[in-house]
């Protein structure tokens, strides 16, 4: 030890300062986000949630169970799955209002697909002739189904997709076919909802038509859908165009990388659309005519989703997180609230269905 | 050869006589007087330091005033560090740490100071009472967010001087830790109380 001089020691100290040094600092605030932390909740449905619909009095969200909630307040409970299913990836109904069917798209244990099945609120019926399912989507007065009718690995994975309507009945009748993507180029299937439907660089109605007929939109490699009356949304990374049923308007936004989906929201007097995202989630804030006018990160004025009182904490939450989808339930909310809103968090440590309400606890917890 | 009786007698007498003369004259030797001036530290003396022990969080200072209400649970602390004393009393050094506090929402606030440390050492006996006030800088993480900033630490501790290579005791310390940022509602100084048992090895 007597060997160990104050030059090599001082020589030490300097180059871990100066490597700690390069490692750079955000410009998020750390204490005063510790300030605005909550308890959190025990979480009751944790992993990758896509979606969460209104049925029958009872709201329904799928992360592998499948769970529901009576009349939007208390518990989610689980709910039983048709026999030989292992697991319920999503769930979509054929109205938005909760007066139509619900359906849901099984998988077997492997992940493979199971089947897609209609619930008759004590049972499931399957849909025949319903294979290889990926996804369903809320319809009007049909679900959305996308299948995947091939996919080849020797050739780097060339799939086809097609998309159909599933009636409340279980009748299947075909919008799209023959839909191809191979090597990041190609065209396919991404999200539907209304009587609209999108691929990654189209927009169609549920007959198959396409509506996007501008450079613009068809090239803009798409990635969400949202749809009130006449009004179609769809957006990017970069911008939310807008479809007013005869023309397209494009609006530059600034939701942090990728954008996983796109909700409308319109109660309370606000009027916007949520972009879940990288890290968090976006607002367009909307005119009276349904255009969008302005963008804002939840939390900055009273025209947001959330109170402006909340934003700190939404800040030390999931601004943080990347979220793959976000829902605004109005009808089955718990007393003295306008509205819930949920999103479905993808982090190591937080997945999983998160709620905020309006009046009652404006903060974010686990579901 | 032979001796007779008388001559041996006379042989045992004179070594006798030799021995208490070569004794009488030891004993009128004069041994030179000596001082022991004992120093329990010497300039250039030099030791380095491991501590464990509690980081208990205390409160924010915010603009609108004192926050105690953290969200910090009680958290660990650690550090190494080495010193070098300038004068018998006054020692020059620096430290590298790191502390940890879990969050209300479940997530970690991290941080690791580093720091130069000046402290002057009152010694009583075996007890050495280092008085220090440390500053520096600590990076600090929690979530996906970090932060460089500068930290304070005034500290006082007791040791026992064990042996001339070890002693051991424990510290106690408080830690300004700022954070200033472009939004002026967000700057907060965290202020921190650390309770540590240590080790110093001297040489």
């Amino acid at each position: 030890m007597k060997h160990l001089q104050g030059k090599t020691i001082q020589t030490l100290f300097i180059a871990a300062a100066l490597a700690v040094l390069a490692s750079g600092c955000s410009e998020d605030p750390i204490f005063s986000a510790v300030e605005a932390e909550v308890e959190l909740k025990d979480p009751s449905v944790l992993g990758t949630v896509l979606t969460l619909v209104s049925h029958d009095g009872s709201l329904y969200t799928a992360n592998g169970n499948l769970y529901s909630r009576t009349g939007g307040i208390g518990d989610w409970r689980k709910v039983s799955l048709p026999s030989g299913a292992s697991r319920c990836s999503q769930v979509a109904t054929t109205t938005e209002d909760g007066t139509g069917s619900m359906f849901g798209l099984f998988q077997n244990s492997d992940w493979s697909f199971h089947s897609i099945q209609r619930y008759t609120g004590t049972g499931w019926e399957p849909v025949t002739g319903a294979t290889n399912g990926f996804a369903i989507k809320n319809g009007s007065g049909f679900i959305f189904f996308f299948r995947e009718d091939s996919m080849d690995d020797s050739e780097g994975a060339r799939i086809i997709q097609s998309a159909h309507r599933i009636a409340p009945d279980g009748t299947m009748t075909e919008i799209l076919s023959g839909l191809q993507y191979y090597n990041d180029s190609g065209e396919r299937l991404l999200d539907g909802e209304g009587n609209y439907l999108i691929t990654n660089r189209a927009v169609y109605t549920s007959s198959g038509t396409v509506i996007s007929n501008t450079t613009d939109v068809n090239t803009s490699s798409l990635t969400a859908l949202a749809v009130n009356g006449s009004n179609v949304y769809v957006a990017n990374g970069g911008y939310v165009w807008h479809y007013n049923g005869s023309a397209w308007t494009r609006f530059s936004h600034d939701a942090d990388g990728p954008v996983y989906g796109l909700t409308y929201m319109e109660v309370a007097g606000k009027r916007l659309l949520l972009l879940p995202c990288s890290e968090g989630y976006g607002e367009v804030l909307l005119d009276d005519s349904g255009r969008p006018e302005a963008y804002q990160e939840p939390g900055k004025s009273a025209a947001s989703s959330i109170s402006t009182s909340a934003r700190s904490q939404y800040s030390s939450t999931m601004d943080d997180w990347l979220l793959l989808s976000a829902f605004v339930v109005t009808d089955l909310v718990p007393a003295g609230n306008d509205y819930v809103l949920y999103v479905g968090v993808r982090d190591p440590l937080e997945d999983g269905l998160w709620g905020y309400y309006s009046e009652t606890r404006r903060e974010w917890n686990r579901e | 050869m032979e001796y007779s009786v008388p001559m041996k007698r006379s042989i045992i007498l004179l070594v006798l006589l030799a021995l208490a003369g070569t004794a009488t004259l030891g004993a009128q030797t004069t041994t030179p007087s000596t001082s022991l001036d004992y120093d329990p530290i010497r300039k250039g003396d030099q030791f380095i330091h491991v501590d464990l022990g509690l980081s208990v969080p205390l409160f924010y200072l915010t603009p609108d005033g004192i926050t105690a209400d953290t969200n910090l649970d009680l958290g660990g602390a650690g550090r190494i560090g080495y010193s070098r004393f300038i004068t018998s009393r006054m020692s020059l050094g620096g430290f590298f740490g790191f502390s940890f506090n879990q969050t209300l929402g479940e997530n970690t606030y991290l941080a690791l100071p580093m720091a130069i440390r000046a402290s002057y050492e009152f010694v009583f006996n075996r007890i050495h009472v280092p008085v220090s006030f440390s500053a520096g800088g600590m990076y600090q993480t929690y979530r996906t967010r970090n932060y460089f900033g500068f930290m304070l630490k005034p500290e006082i501790g007791g040791y026992y001087r064990y042996s001339p290579d070890w002693s051991f005791g424990a510290n106690l310390s408080w830690d300004f830790v700022p954070q200033w940022y472009d939004t002026s509602s967000d700057n907060r100084v965290g202020n921190f109380f650390d309770v540590m048992v240590g080790l110093r090895y001297h040489f």
